[in-house]
């Protein structure tokens, strides 16, 4: 059980960015591999604020929704909106651009040593179901499986959430609707980045702070959304855990060098069974 | 009246750059053999150290710069290299082994630097060194991969440390000593935890004890998976190997008392260059110890040499020291490696060095900062005078300006 649970708060993490990876993608029809960099530079924000200005981590959640939203923002003014929209995708190169200038600029301010902060919960170890694990572990799983269960309900029930699903849908008709689409393109840029960032205070316990977290968490969370299936937060979430568990099993039975051999063979064994993943939607022909 | 045609005037400039040639060349000869007490001035020795000055790797290599500087303030304060003033250059390769050989062809093209401190990784130093040995130029430096150390391949290649296996056989020993009869091994899924498994392996093996090894993701979030493999093993005690500068060795200690393994000492080994007490709580750095060289360990106690405690001041003058002093004091000798061989050789022709050194009795004692006696011979450029008293085992404490200040556990 102790390996389980290590699987489902590691997978929590990858579903985290997987999750966030779909609010860009559902809203702008972008995907954004500079997402998992404002998680790193969020568990940057929660060591200035809790450890060099000795203030409560409440203060690094507030301050790295503040850092997350302008970032973002500035990445769809900057790296996004200039590109034309001819179908080439350029996006997949500049965002990656954004990626290495974050974690480039994160190298400069905080360094290359790893940094330790305390969280919301307990670095004290607890028994759970015959598991142990700490309470950061605890908080981290739930407050993202909260956090998904939030976006799902936001996507399909608010105005703007229901926007976002029919600029995905078809941008054009969507533009011709009334909908302001380069609006909602910096607004789910923002919120995005507002999200990571915010939520660096909640992973850091687990993963320190540490310049090189977003490219450790890039590919999994990649491979999360392709198991969940692009454009289900319901189905990233899975995805996410499905891919901790999976990777924590096969290193405690098999050994650490399967531990990406299991992964990819997952996803190669969905994408033949469900090419749109376990939860994304079905393609739907037109005759 | 005759007229010079354009090859003849061609000629006879090539015989007058010749005989200006000639000159210097005996000018440069006269005044290598010259001492030049004040370290200025004269034909320089020239050292370029290509390595990590920006990006992931900076700290080793900024503190690999800090330590040459002092180290050749001190050389040229002392007559130089044979007489000649030393001449730190630098070229950044961001720890890139394909940058670092461009780097070097481009310099060596340029102006031949007479010796070479290739990268802060066996990786760069790997990639550079057939160049350097075409190009007949001394090699310095502080990696220490087993591979580099050919001295057939790489005759110009010096190291002034010794090779993994007698650190491995030191600790082997000392887990003999303390009775245990089976290790386990965690080390990283990389080509270096691969290598440095088997080293410790055969060493432990050596002793009379079993291994096993254990394999973990150094960029993993999570290492309850590979520490909870421990249970069940029959070890008594593990040994973590090149944990580094990364999270991997606090996040080992994590999932020590996740698992459950408080009361199983871990040892990590000198590969462990991060200070582990920032990244854990106090009660996980019980029974934790670390297995490294002694000039690691606190030095500014009434034990420390003058020269030590003037070497530590030197350099926190350059900046904080943030790597662990055998990264400065590795370097320091690697460049003192260069004046003994020259002194020894009377010369700093690479060839007459290297026979020098391999052939080198002894120095006097405080030339070496990392070990009391360093010493090569034809069939090993690494040092093979390491004794006992430079390893030392000590609990886990915080890194002092560089120093590990034991804890009292």
């Amino acid at each position: 059980m102790l390996t389980v649970w290590a699987g489902l708060s590691v997978g929590a993490i990858y579903a985290l960015v997987a999750i966030v990876f779909n609010i860009i993608f559902v809203a702008s029809g972008t995907f954004n591999f500079a997402q998992p960099q404002f998680l790193m530079v969020g568990t940057f924000v929660a060591y200035t604020v809790v450890v060099t200005w000795s203030l409560p981590i409440v203060f690094a959640v507030l301050l790295g929704l503040l850092v997350g939203a302008a970032a973002g923002a500035l990445e769809e003014l900057l790296a996004v909106r200039p590109l034309p929209r001819n179908g080439a995708h350029g996006e997949l190169v500049t965002t990656v651009g954004w990626a290495v200038i974050m974690q480039g600029i994160a190298l400069l301010i905080w360094g290359s040593d790893p940094h330790r902060v305390r969280g919301f919960g307990s670095e004290h170890v607890v028994d759970v179901l015959g598991g142990r694990l700490t309470v950061d572990d605890i908080a981290i799983v739930v407050s993202v499986v909260v956090l998904a269960l939030c976006i799902r309900w936001w996507f399909g029930h608010s105005r703007a959430g229901i926007a976002c699903l029919a600029t995905s849908e078809d941008r054009q008709a969507a533009t011709l609707r009334g909908i302001n689409v380069r609006l909602l393109s910096l607004g789910s840029f923002a919120a995005a980045g507002a999200l990571l960032c915010g939520m660096g205070a909640v992973v850091v316990p687990k993963t320190f702070a540490v310049y090189s977290l977003g490219s450790v968490l890039v590919l999994k969370a990649f491979v999360s959304l392709a198991v969940g299936g692009f454009g289900s937060f319901i189905g990233a979430l899975i995805g996410g855990l499905f891919v901790g568990l999976a990777e924590a099993l096969s290193i405690k039975y098999w050994g650490t060098q399967y531990a990406e051999v299991t992964i990819f063979a997952l996803l190669v064994a969905v994408l033949i069974l469900r090419p749109q993943g376990l939860f994304g939607p079905r393609p739907v022909r037109v005759i | 009246m005759f007229h010079m045609s354009g090859q003849s005037k061609a000629s006879r400039a090539s015989l007058a750059a010749a005989a200006v040639a000639a000159l210097l060349g005996m000018s440069a000869c006269s005044s290598s053999n010259k001492v030049d007490a004040s370290g200025s001035g004269g034909h320089p020795y020239r050292v370029l150290a290509v390595m990590p000055l920006s990006g992931a790797n900076q700290a080793i290599g900024q503190a690999t710069k800090n330590a040459l500087e002092v180290a050749a303030d001190g050389i040229n304060k002392s007559g130089g290299i044979n007489g000649r003033r030393v001449a730190l250059s630098y070229a950044d390769d961001q720890a890139d082994p394909t940058k670092a050989v461009s780097l070097l062809q481009a310099a060596i093209s340029a102006q031949k630097p007479d010796a070479v401190v290739a990268g802060s990784s066996s990786n760069e130093t790997l990639a550079m060194l057939p160049a350097l040995s075409r190009a007949k130029i001394m090699n310095i430096g502080t990696t220490s991969s087993i591979k580099i150390d050919d001295p057939n391949q790489y005759p110009y290649t010096f190291r002034p440390n010794d090779r993994p296996t007698v650190l491995a056989k030191a600790d082997a020993e000392q887990f003999a000593h303390l009775g245990y009869k089976k290790v386990a091994l965690l080390a990283p899924d990389s080509a270096i935890g691969i290598s440095n498994s088997g080293v410790n392996s055969d060493a432990l093996n050596a002793v009379g004890l079993s291994s096993v090894t254990i394999k973990f993701d150094p960029a993993g979030l999570d290492m309850s998976a590979p520490v909870a493999q421990l249970k069940g093993s029959g070890a008594q005690a593990a040994l973590v190997i090149s944990a580094g500068p990364a999270a991997a060795g606090g996040l080992i200690l994590d999932a020590r008392a996740k698992v459950g393994l408080s009361s199983m000492p871990f040892y990590f080994d000198a590969g462990l260059t991060a200070d582990i007490t920032k990244l854990v709580p106090a009660a996980e750095l019980a029974n934790a110890f670390i297995c490294t060289y002694a000039v690691s360990v606190n030095q500014q106690g009434a034990g420390a040499t003058p020269s030590m405690k003037d070497f530590v001041a030197a350099l926190k003058a350059k900046g904080p020291i943030v790597s662990t002093m055998l990264a400065s004091t590795a370097a320091s000798d690697a460049l003192t490696i260069l004046q003994v061989g020259a002194d020894a050789a009377r010369s700093t022709d690479p060839d007459k060095m290297k026979a020098a050194l391999e052939n080198l009795e002894g120095t006097s004692s405080g030339t070496w900062k990392t070990f009391n006696q360093i010493k090569w011979s034809s069939s090993s450029h690494f040092n093979t005078a390491s004794q006992t008293s430079d390893y030392v085992i000590v609990p886990v404490g915080p890194l002092v300006d560089g120093q590990i200040v034991p804890s009292q556990s």
